[in-house]
């Protein structure tokens, strides 16, 4: 359990439910972990997890991905707090709208601010560091929701996807400097150990009648051509999405970079 | 350990990919049992020399594509570890140069069967114990030449393993009912790996450097691990940024 012994992590959106159960793969693998997210509230999921490790291994930071120069706060606490940051794990998103015909321009930019120029941010601050110490692992939480066709919102199709695309060109430019920079995108996932905070702003979300082939709650034939191959498998769990956030962050996957790696099922191969 | 008491079959042309898997999966408490081309008693020696692991055992075929030497082989490995838990397939082989009416088809049907067939009819023997018990980790290696076109590749090679992409989504749609998962890895130039000039190249990736045998066993082994298990049918391109070129 040593996999990532002496090393920093930055988790930017690290109160979500994804950053939540991350953190505790983190710790365990031997990591040093600092949340960032935009309200205390999103810290109370891993309270107890944090007491249990003590601020000698766990911080907290408030500060949003859309202000960058938050973002450059955040990099500095990190730093002054453990001394380097090895890990950064972009994990900000918003959804915005649903249909493509309910789109509504300020969440439109909104899904683009969080989602993709919140990365870009967060890489932007951390870069400094981690050019000065001629290493460091970049993860942007991507989804299938830009790989495939999914039903998704449009906003968020489309930003997760301009992640995807930042994702290599961040690899080239900063290849020279020992960073690599990858992305990874999951199928759905189940967050229901995690009360929901709802997105501030957010249109919920409405799916059509019949629902979506491979999402919960699709009334269609039992066997179609877009869900999990996996038996009794529709979903990915936490943990499975932090063991592979483990693996990207670690010196194990240092010679991947521009790559984005997935993990849905089976569903990418059939679209 | 990640793989304590898993049982692993590594099916190599030898080099460091399936060296090293089996080193660093022994190493995290698995039982590997690696099957070699010959010559017999180089890898033994190997192991011996570079991973000194105890929980290895090393098999020679001369081919893989044999279903009578496989089937033999098969329960000869069963009888002694088992069960399987992680099938991984490391199976390369060079096809002459030339333009695609310059190879022979003795010479095209050789390399398809060392590459292709090879790593079908392992996974003919050694997949009925995963579907029998509902479990278990197919991990693929191929390479580069069969995702994208890397120029001087002979056709036999792009079409081999480009087939075992064919195969891992296959393997996945139809296996996948049996809770047993079908990845890939597509490598690039691998340091310790007898590969072809036009990889080692004409595939130049933007570290600048070859992968080692542990960035490609590190990559088996986190699509081997049981927190991979909604991970299927998908090919990590390991091509240190070829890709983002």
């Amino acid at each position: 359990m040593n996999r990532l012994i002496n090393k920093t992590a930055v988790f930017v959106g690290g109160g979500s439910s994804v950053g939540s159960v991350a953190l505790k793969s983190y710790l365990e693998e031997g990591a040093n972990v600092v949340l960032v997210d935009i309200d205390e509230k999103y810290f109370e999921r891993t309270r107890e997890l944090r007491e249990q490790y003590g601020p000698g291994r766990v911080a907290t930071f408030i500060g949003a991905c859309t202000n960058q120069a938050d973002m450059d706060a955040a990099m500095k606490f990190a730093v002054d707090t453990f001394g380097k940051i090895d890990v950064l794990i972009n994990l900000a998103g918003f959804h915005g709208s649903g249909h493509a015909e309910d789109i509504v321009e300020e969440q439109w930019n909104l899904a683009m601010d969080v989602t993709c120029s919140g990365a870009y941010r967060g890489i932007m601050a951390v870069l400094p560091y981690m050019k000065a110490q001629k290493s460091g692992h970049i993860v942007n939480f991507t989804s299938l929701g830009g790989r495939g066709n999914r039903g998704v919102a449009v906003s968020y199709a489309a930003w997760k996807a301009g992640c995807t695309g930042m994702t290599k060109a961040f690899a080239m430019a900063l290849a020279p400097y020992g960073i690599s920079v990858t992305a990874f995108a999951p199928g759905t996932l189940d967050t229901k150990q995690f009360e929901r905070i709802p997105e501030k702003g957010s249109v919920p979300f409405k799916m059509p009648p019949g629902g979506f082939p491979g999402m919960p709650g699709f009334k269609g034939p039992a066997l179609y051509n877009g869900q999990s191959v996996i038996k009794d498998r529709p979903i990915a769990t936490l943990e499975e999405i932090a063991g592979a956030l483990v693996y990207l962050g670690s010196d194990e996957s240092s010679y991947l970079t521009g790559d984005c790696v997935d993990m849905n099922g089976g569903i990418l191969m059939q679209t | 350990m990640r793989f304590e008491n898993k049982k692993v079959v590594i099916a190599s042309s030898g080099g460091s990919i399936g060296l090293r898997t089996a080193g660093l999966m022994a190493e995290e408490g698995a039982c590997v049992a690696l099957v070699s081309l010959p010559p017999e008693g180089k890898v033994s020696a190997q192991l011996t020399d570079e991973v000194a692991c105890e929980n290895i055992v090393s098999y020679t075929v001369s081919d893989f594509a044999s279903e009578e030497e496989m089937e033999a082989l098969s329960k000869k490995i069963l009888e002694k570890i088992g069960t399987v838990d992680v099938i991984v397939t490391a199976l390369i082989d060079k096809a002459p140069e030339g333009e695609w009416n310059e190879i022979s088809d003795e010479d095209a049907h050789k390399t398809v069967r060392n590459i292709l067939t090879g790593a079908e009819t392992v996974l003919k023997f050694f997949l009925p114990p995963m579907i029998e018990k509902e479990s278990g980790h197919v991990v693929i290696v191929t390479s580069v030449a069969g995702r994208t076109n890397v120029p001087g590749t002979p056709w036999p090679e792009a079409l081999a393993y480009a087939g075992l992409g064919g195969v891992i989504r296959n393997g996945a749609t139809v296996f996948g009912k049996n809770s047993v998962t079908f990845n890939g890895v597509a490598v690039g130039p691998v340091e310790g790996m007898d590969q072809p000039a036009y990889i080692t190249e004409n595939v130049s990736g933007i570290w600048g450097r070859k992968a080692t045998g542990d960035d490609v066993a590190n990559a088996v082994m986190y699509l081997s691990d049981d927190l991979s298990c909604w991970n299927t049918g998908e090919i990590v391109d390991l091509n240190g940024g070829f890709f983002a070129l």
